[in-house]
């Protein structure tokens, strides 16, 4: 049973001016007494603002907005990457998360080789890696290219790659960010079944992109973000339709 | 709060002594793709290494005018150690940097990354070994079995170090990002001042505190006595298994403050 709660939560980001991410410069301040307020150069970014939401089995939830709407935030708050400080949030069942895929990839290895490394970092034994890789390989498309080091791929390949590794074991919640759109058609079509057989296993899938064809295509409800704030949420044709309404047809 | 924050700590250290493989895979990773970019791969560090180690033995060997036995390994075992932990101290401070990928992609435990520093290294180690294994064949030759279990054990304690204040310089250092430059400088100078290219033996007596109130210095010969066929002092095991314990509790508590603060600093 796959389940998702976030109460009220906010979460501030501290973007960090040149100064104060040097020590040197602490130590300075120090010394002169402290009396100029240097450290003011830490400015905090509400990226989350009262979010409130749940989520159950069989949930496909988009995400949608603008960029730096907080789509990828909200992904990393669920992942558990970021942790937020005001609110609760409370989380049943395994997350796999693919939030910018080449961020996980690393360039000089083969793309084997990564399949090996990320399902080791999954935590996956053995045994079980070794059954399961056959099945990623057909799956990624990828024919001979899956030896070559994945510097040599284009982006739609390091996608394909990603995303086979990260639904591998069928998550009980998989989060995805933005990707989808790099993908050719029969990729997305694919990646589309995938999505749908991992719902079907009563679990739930989140999605961010800014692309509404993308996301009434695969979700079933929206949530729209601005500010970082919940503009709306609720059934994925009602806030598309009130979504395009405000954007065009975009 | 912070007794929540404490266990919270305490279970992110259990959880990534749990995923053993994953660091493991992770420094061995490192080593291979290293590898891959060249034919030799770490050799290079260990001929470079090798070659300074030789060079220095005979200038400095006759500059102090040193026996030749005694001062070879002293030296080419020092340097070995330093070697180790003065690389291991300068990369840790970059470990979540580097892991940004990793750790902005999904929730793994964070101190993999600070670990996989010390695998990696530990493995160059055993490379650079290679290197003064002749001098140590032709010096040292009482070289048995207390020397081996002391050895190990020197090794695991410089490791346990290793990993807690990787932790605590590896937070740090994704907060602070000039502390990679200040170490580096820092590092440089404590070469100067522990006893690797010198012997505590030719300060003059009133000025040999300066040896043996460095930490460095028990460290050091937790690996260099043994391997040049002395017996590890019991204060050396003493001070540097205190700096161990100090260690690991002050990486508890770094853990504990900074732990929810890593994925947004790297």
């Amino acid at each position: 049973m796959a389940h998702i709660k976030l109460t009220s939560l906010d979460l501030e980001f501290p973007i960090f001016g040149n100064n104060s991410r040097s020590l040197k410069h602490r130590f300075l301040n120090i010394s002169s007494g402290g009396a100029i307020k240097k450290n003011a150069s830490i400015t905090t970014i509400k990226a989350l603002d009262n979010i409130n939401l749940e989520m159950n089995d069989g949930d496909k939830v988009g995400l949608i907005g603008h960029n730096g709407s907080g789509k990828s935030t909200l992904l990393r708050v669920i992942a558990r990457i970021y942790e937020p400080i005001v609110g609760s949030i409370s989380i049943d069942g395994d997350i796999s998360s693919l939030i910018d895929f080449t961020m996980g990839l690393t360039q000089e290895l083969s793309g084997i080789e990564n399949i090996k490394l990320i399902s080791k970092l999954k935590g996956l034994k053995p045994q079980k890696i070794k059954e399961n890789i056959n099945e990623i390989i057909e799956f990624t498309g990828l024919g001979d290219f899956i030896y070559l080091p994945i510097r040599t791929y284009s982006s739609g390949m390091q996608l394909r790659l990603a995303f086979s590794i990260a639904t591998q074991c069928k998550p009980e919640i998989f989060l995805l960010d933005e990707v989808v759109g790099v993908g050719d058609i029969s990729f997305i079509e694919q990646a589309q079944k995938r999505i749908n057989a991992i719902v079907q296993n009563s679990n739930i899938i989140v999605i961010a992109s800014h692309d509404s064809k993308i996301l009434s295509k695969i979700c079933n409800k929206v949530i729209w973000l601005d500010k970082g704030k919940i503009v709306l949420s609720g059934e994925s044709d009602d806030v598309l339709d009130k979504y395009r309404q405000q954007h065009g047809n975009t | 709060m912070f007794n929540k924050k404490l266990s919270n700590a305490s279970q992110e250290i259990i959880d990534s002594l749990i995923a053993w493989r994953v660091w493991l895979t992770l420094g061995y990773v490192d080593i291979q793709i290293q590898y891959r970019r060249s034919v030799l791969g770490p050799f290079w560090i260990t001929i470079s290494m090798g070659v300074m180690i030789y060079t220095m033995g005979f200038l400095y060997g006759n500059l102090f005018k040193m026996d030749m036995y005694t001062y070879f390994p002293f030296l080419a075992t020092g340097f070995l150690t330093w070697n180790l932990i003065s690389v291991m101290i300068i990369e840790s401070t970059n470990s979540f940097v580097e892991a940004s990928g990793f750790i902005k992609q999904e929730r793994r435990p964070y101190p993999i990354y600070a670990f996989r520093i010390v695998v990696r290294n530990s493995i160059i180690f055993l490379h650079n070994l290679l290197a003064i294994l002749p001098i140590l064949i032709f010096t040292n030759k009482q070289f048995g079995m207390t020397h081996l279990l002391l050895l190990l054990l020197g090794i695991i304690i410089i490791i346990l170090c290793s990993m807690s204040f990787g932790l605590v310089l590896g937070m740090l250092g994704a907060r602070f990002r000039d502390l990679h430059q200040i170490i580096n400088s820092i590092v440089t100078l404590i070469f100067f001042i522990t006893p690797i290219i010198w012997q505590p033996s030719m300060l003059p007596t009133h000025r040999a505190w300066l040896a043996h109130f460095n930490p460095l210095t028990h460290i050091i010969s937790l690996i260099r006595d043994p391997l040049s066929g002395n017996i590890t002092k019991i204060i050396s095991l003493q001070i540097s298994v205190s700096i161990c314990v100090f260690g690991i509790v002050l990486a508890f508590l770094c853990l504990a403050r900074m732990r929810h603060r890593i994925a947004f600093w790297v």
